[in-house]
């Protein structure tokens, strides 16, 4: 496979990390835009027969984080400004409850929803997630239990008791319960 | 278990909690059935990202980028041969 097609085949994949990362599409397309260039550029370096996706999104992250860190200089608060921009995004990606869960994501420290996000979501095993962040296999434990100790800690407070997907009887059961007639 | 006996466990939560025993085991219960819904809840997320269509321009940026250097490497092949494009 020739890499044009091997690096096309990997970036709705690339793509979906680094909106989850970032919370903007926008944002993403610009970071994967970044890594394509550099991936291509360094071609020489990544060794066939290896994790080509593994490899992908190491250059992925590390323009995110390298924009970041530019970023923070610039504005005081990142953290913040991300959090607005996710409050503000479309609802195109779903209903309330998934808008909570964006949020909720999103305010989590950068290490933590990293590796939330490529354990929970991108696939990777442990061994792989340490790889691509450049840690031990323990870090990458402790830090997606945090991250998962601290999104139950924020939806808890924030959901029905009912944690099913819809967020209709979610409405539904929060009115019976004040009403227990009106059904 | 079903989503009809899940929403059932979660109404009985809040009387439940009054009650000393069986609080703990409970409250495991529903950090378990927390912890699951927040796996979902990433998944689909990311499943919702993964599905877009990948704007054209990244697309074209490839197709660029394969262009050029097929040139590129045209171009040495023919040096190599003496045959300068």
């Amino acid at each position: 496979m020739n890499p044009k097609s091997e690096l096309i085949r990997h970036m709705p994949n690339l793509r979906a990390f680094a909106i989850s990362l970032c919370g903007s599409a926008e944002r993403a397309d610009d970071y994967v835009q970044e890594a394509l260039m550099k991936a291509w550029s360094n071609l020489d370096s990544y060794r066939p027969g290896t994790n080509m996706r593994a490899w992908l999104f190491t250059i992925l992250r590390n323009a995110y984080y390298s924009e970041l860190r530019k970023r923070r200089r610039e504005v005081e608060d990142a953290d913040d400004a991300m959090a607005s921009r996710l409050a503000s995004l479309p609802e195109q990606h779903g209903h309330m409850d998934m808008r909570d869960f964006r949020r909720a994501l999103a305010s989590l420290p950068e290490d933590q929803r990293e590796a939330l996000i490529l354990i929970g979501a991108s696939g990777f095993s442990y061994e792989e997630a340490a790889e691509i962040c450049g840690c031990a296999v323990g870090t990458v434990k402790s830090r997606v239990n945090r991250a998962r100790n601290r999104l139950a800690e924020l939806l808890s407070v924030d959901s029905a008791t009912d944690y099913g997907p819809d967020a209709a009887a979610q409405h539904v059961l929060a009115t019976t319960r004040q009403t227990p007639s009106a059904a | 278990m079903t989503r009809k006996q899940m929403s059932a466990t979660g109404q009985n939560f809040d009387a439940a909690q009054g009650a000393d025993d069986g609080g703990r085991a409970r409250s495991a219960k529903l950090d378990q059935r927390l912890q699951a819904h927040i796996g979902r809840q990433l998944k689909s997320m990311y499943d919702a990202y993964l599905s877009e269509p990948v704007p054209d321009h990244l697309i074209e940026l490839l197709e660029e980028l394969d262009k050029v250097q097929a040139a590129h490497t045209s171009a040495r092949s023919d040096e190599t041969d003496g045959e300068p494009a």
